[in-house]
């Protein structure tokens, strides 16, 4: 079995990690000198790979940036893109704090629900909700494209989030997160699964990642473990690679695989045929 | 048929990022703010500064005097409590719901602010104008720059907020009740100058680059950059900016005497504006190479150029010593004790100098 330890330990990082940025910036706003941790000052949203994504339109067509967007965040969605060629979707399974986030309240959630927590929505409900993603990533993009400004940053939970103290947060963002957190209790996830455009792009990737989640059906004792583990309710037993655009690759279906080694495996390459 | 451990996984994470911003930084491509400090206020053909392009970073006090619009109209019309000083960012009014301008407000603070500005001077630009103008001349080279004397430089930067900046305060505040002695004028930015293009725009118009202190560039106050100073003011002038028929320098093809007063004015008045402008002075104006009047040069530099105590206390009908005009006060001092504007000292100065 694989250790999940080292995935806790890579989003624990880039959660606190971002967090500073956002206590650095705070502090950087509201003058409390003795916060000032990082020598320079970073909005969130220059730490966002979507908003290099959304202001490639402006990019192509102007030469320039929307507004808040600047250059890190374009450095970060090629570097989000690059692992997402690789891994897949591993970006948002291993790396988004937000992400992060909602699985420690999904934690309390499983506490608080047990066995009914993440099955409120029926499953067939929710793959087909999963696309509203698609539909608000359209939306993002064809507003932010319109009118040169950040028009996701008005209500992305994300930044809402941790910038919560800064005097840009609206009501209607604050709202969101609200929600967004809430839900994280009883549905897994909730956000990525359904609303996250950074999400969205991701997911496509994980069709054509190097590395996929194969199973080997000639090994697999169809226990089910790894379908009843994944936070995303795929049904990792009936299938023989995982290229599910909702699939995070977290691995918790191959940490849960009791099963000798190359029954699941995060690979390259199909297994042989064994008979 | 290759496998990854959970190791593994970690370690491609770190180098696709690790990769991307290390390379990025090594070419000097990754920034996380604004890397030219200031943008201007756009102009649009008819010579209206463009409420757009107004930043979270600027103040109540900058849009009072940029704009030349009433307190007592702003704080109505956006519901600001009486109460709220001048000196509060904009993106810190979050009350786009408690607007009362009959328009397609939908957000709060900057934008209400935007929104309401263009209504209340009747910015014919529209807001997708401003933008492509604002991109036209971001993409212009300087030497582009330096033709279009009638463009508002601005930065070639994409437009983008750089809230810790807080440029745009330094736009030129047309306030002629400032009282900063200290603020900078506007010409004087060390080094704000958005931009090289500002100088060599502004160069080219006066052609002697002397008039430095339209570089545009306003200067920063110490907490931020410098933003170039727009160069003329707006058409609809109020009382104060008067000394000369701004308007469409565009039209004009602004001439350099069209653009000083309009500019100096408004270099001058521009000093109030809320961003601590002090701690900033150490104006350009002391630095310019020629005989360049600025609200920060003092009066041992005019008595340099050879104009005489005297002489100025002739003109105005004052004693320097009943004033405590005393040779390091600046040109503004000067304004302030007798009751002018700076544009008007400057004229003085310069007809003294001829």
């Amino acid at each position: 079995m694989k250790s999940p330890k080292i995935r806790y330990t890579v989003q624990i990082f880039f959660l606190v990690l971002v967090l500073i940025f956002a206590v650095n910036h705070m502090a950087q706003e509201k003058g409390w000198n003795a916060l000032k941790i990082l020598p320079f000052n970073a909005n969130l949203h220059a730490l966002c790979p979507l908003g290099g994504v959304e202001t490639l339109y402006t990019m192509v067509t102007n030469d320039t940036l929307v507004k808040k967007v600047h250059t890190s965040s374009i450095v970060l969605m090629w570097g989000s893109l690059l692992l997402a060629v690789i891994l897949g979707a591993a970006f948002c399974g291993w790396l988004c704090p937000f992400g992060t986030i909602q699985e420690f309240l999904g934690r309390l959630g499983k506490k608080l629900f047990g066995k009914r927590y993440n099955r409120f929505i029926p499953a067939k409900v929710g793959h087909y909700l999963q696309y509203l993603r698609f539909v608000l990533l359209a939306i993002i993009l064809w507003q932010t494209a319109e009118t040169g400004k950040l028009f996701f940053g008005s209500w992305d939970p994300y930044h809402t989030l941790f910038a919560i103290a800064s005097s840009e947060i609206t009501i209607t963002a604050l709202i969101i997160l609200a929600v967004t957190l809430l839900a994280s209790l009883f549905e897994e996830r909730a956000w990525c699964k359904f609303a996250c455009p950074l999400g969205a792009i991701n997911g496509l990737f994980n069709k054509v990642s190097l590395f996929k989640i194969r199973r080997n059906a000639a090994q697999c004792i169809d226990c089910a473990n790894c379908s009843r583990q994944c936070p995303m309710k795929i049904d990792v037993a009936q299938r023989e690679k995982i290229t599910s655009t909702i699939c995070l690759r977290c691995g918790r279906c191959l940490s849960a695989c009791p099963a000798k080694s190359d029954t699941l495996e995060y690979q390259i390459g199909k297994y042989s045929e064994v008979k | 048929m290759k496998k990854l451990q959970f190791y593994h996984i970690a370690l491609i994470i770190f180098l696709c990022f690790g990769l991307t911003i290390g390379i990025s930084q090594l070419t000097g491509y990754w920034a996380t703010g604004p890397k030219k400090e200031g943008t201007t206020l756009l102009t649009n053909g008819a010579g209206q500064y463009n409420p757009y392009d107004l930043r979270g970073s600027n103040t109540i006090d900058d849009v009072l005097t940029i704009f030349n619009i009433p307190k007592e109209d702003f704080y109505t019309g956006l519901n600001i409590p009486s109460d709220v000083c001048g000196t509060t960012f904009l993106k810190d009014l979050n009350s786009a719901e408690e607007t009362t301008v009959e328009s397609t407000i939908t957000h709060g603070g900057v934008e209400s602010v935007r929104e309401f500005v263009a209504n209340y001077i009747g910015y014919t630009g529209t807001e997708q104008e401003a933008k492509n103008q604002q991109n036209a001349t971001n993409q212009a080279t300087p030497t582009d720059q330096s033709v279009a004397t009638s463009q508002p430089v601005t930065t070639s930067q994409p437009a983008y907020e750089g809230a810790e900046k807080s440029v745009n305060t330094e736009t030129p505040a047309i306030d002629s009740n400032s009282k900063a002695p200290n603020s900078t004028d506007i010409g004087a930015k060390k080094g704000s100058t958005t931009t090289q293009q500002n100088r060599t725009a502004h160069d080219k118009e006066t052609q002697q680059g002397q008039q430095t202190t339209e570089p545009k560039s306003q200067t920063a106050s110490s907490s931020t950059t410098p933003t170039p100073v727009k160069p003329v003011e707006p058409k609809k002038t109020s009382s104060e900016n008067t000394d000369k028929p701004t308007t469409a320098t565009a039209a004009e093809g602004t001439t350099k005497t069209n653009q000083e007063p309009g500019a100096e004015h408004i270099a001058d008045t521009h000093n109030g504006t809320g961003q601590g402008q002090q701690g900033s002075s150490p104006s350009i104006s002391t630095s310019t190479t020629g005989r360049d009047p600025h609200g920060t040069t003092t009066l041992a530099e005019v008595y340099s150029w050879g104009i005489t105590q005297k002489a100025l206390e002739e003109t105005y009908h004052i004693k320097f010593a009943d004033l405590n005009l005393t040779p390091e006060k600046t040109l503004r001092d000067l304004a302030d004790a007798v009751g002018v504007n700076m544009p008007q000292v400057k004229q003085v100065i310069e007809s003294l100098l001829k």
